[in-house]
């Protein structure tokens, strides 16, 4: 958060005009898709007992991740684009946020890992 | 409903898109299929592990088993007809006979029983020496290599540079335990000539090292040993060590000359 918002003051005194605003968007999603392989890093590295896909977090994750890789080139490309052409290739923006709807159902629909592991052990106390 | 012509699809935003697109998808399905893979190796090592607990716990029982025979057989075969004789020198019909074969009879039952007492005394310390109860592990290890030294076949000694807190009594007996299986696998299997025992400190723990110049055996070949059928010895000294969160590293000397034990044992905090 504070990186990109050092980021956002810096191109804001530098450029002085709301121009900023398309860099600050792929700086942002670099870091937000730096932040996402990390996670995916950590998982890898941690020694789970489950498996990653039954976790919510992954589904949360992977649906911004696979959103964000979706729309990465159309937020560099969109400021060169003439306005009827911004309207056709818009329809990626609509396709990569229905997918990021469904992975995020997916996530929001299944039990933590938490809830489950708390029955459990009330199963072995009786 | 907006769709794109044909010849937008080889445009640099499409192509761009459809490949970061396949590198994530690609990245999200290594990682699943590697954490699976990597879940199924730890379930793996998992029932390895506990494999080889049933295993260690098996020899164990085992061991104890012949313990307990051993000593039934000495109790048996050796005290009971030690008294059973001294109870025929002391029958009723004593009394009948003339005095200097009672006294005899007498000298003779209690000449029995001191046998049977030394005897009683012989299993009892043979389950708990009781120099290492008294003096601690220093002393028992020193008195029994003084017994094998006693034999002529082999020249044994022992040296411990740093040894004057004390473990605790069970660590101790787990300790002289080991050493004494190990220093009875030396004397049958390995046919050397001396056998050298050492005793340093660490911040952490106390390192027991035994040199011999006989047959010994490299760390791989005491964990197919331990892991195997057979090597019920070896089996012991490892769920020994495990108890006392020990460890045992069998190795060779860089002369190639000698055989190296090492045993490893933590200390806990009163013991430092």
């Amino acid at each position: 958060m504070l990186i990109t918002e050092l980021t956002w003051t810096i191109l804001f005194i530098k450029s002085g005009t709301k121009d900023y605003l398309d860099n600050y968007q792929i700086i942002e999603n670099i870091l937000i898709l730096l932040t996402v392989i990390y996670y995916y890093y950590e998982q890898i590295i941690k020694l789970n007992v489950n498996f990653i896909y039954t976790q919510r977090s992954f589904w949360i994750v992977t649906a911004y991740f696979l959103f964000i890789s979706g729309i990465f080139f159309l937020i560099i490309y969109i400021p060169l684009l003439k306005k009827e052409e911004k309207e056709n290739y818009y329809a990626l923006n609509y396709v990569f946020t229905i997918v990021r709807t469904i992975f995020l159902s997916i996530g929001m629909l299944m039990k933590s890992t938490s809830e489950t592991s708390k029955k459990r052990n009330y199963n072995s106390i009786y | 409903m907006i769709i794109l012509r044909i010849a937008d699809i080889y445009s640099p935003l499409l192509l761009g898109t459809v490949g970061m697109l396949l590198l994530a998808i690609a990245l999200v399905i290594f990682i699943i299929f590697h954490q699976r893979k990597v879940i199924r190796y730890q379930m793996k090592m998992q029932e390895m592990e506990s494999e080889q607990q049933k295993i260690l716990l098996r020899a164990s029982i085992k061991l104890q088993e012949e313990e307990r025979q051993r000593i039934a057989a000495d109790l048996h075969d050796d005290a009971g007809p030690l008294l059973a004789t001294a109870r025929l020198y002391l029958t009723e019909n004593m009394v009948n006979l003339d005095k200097a074969t009672q006294l005899q009879s007498i000298f003779n039952a209690k000449q029995i029983i001191d046998e049977a007492i030394q005897l009683i005394r012989n299993i009892s310390h043979s389950l708990m020496p009781p120099t290492l109860k008294n003096f601690g592990l220093e002393s028992a290890v020193s008195d029994f290599f003084q017994k094998i030294n006693g034999s002529g076949s082999m020249n044994v000694n022992s040296r411990f540079h740093d040894y004057k807190v004390r473990l605790r009594p069970e660590k101790e007996l787990i300790v002289f335990r080991v050493i004494q299986e190990l220093t009875n696998n030396i004397l049958k299997h390995s046919n050397s000539s001396f056998i050298h025992l050492t005793q340093h400190n660490s911040d952490d723990s106390i390192i027991i090292r035994m040199h011999h110049d006989g047959r010994g055996l490299s760390h791989d070949d005491f964990i197919k040993m331990s892991k195997s059928n057979v090597g019920l010895g070896l089996k012991n000294i490892q769920s020994r060590l495990k108890v006392i969160h020990g460890d045992i590293l069998f190795e060779q000397d860089a002369s190639q000359s000698f055989y190296k034990v090492t045993i490893d044992v933590p200390k806990e905090f009163d013991e430092k």
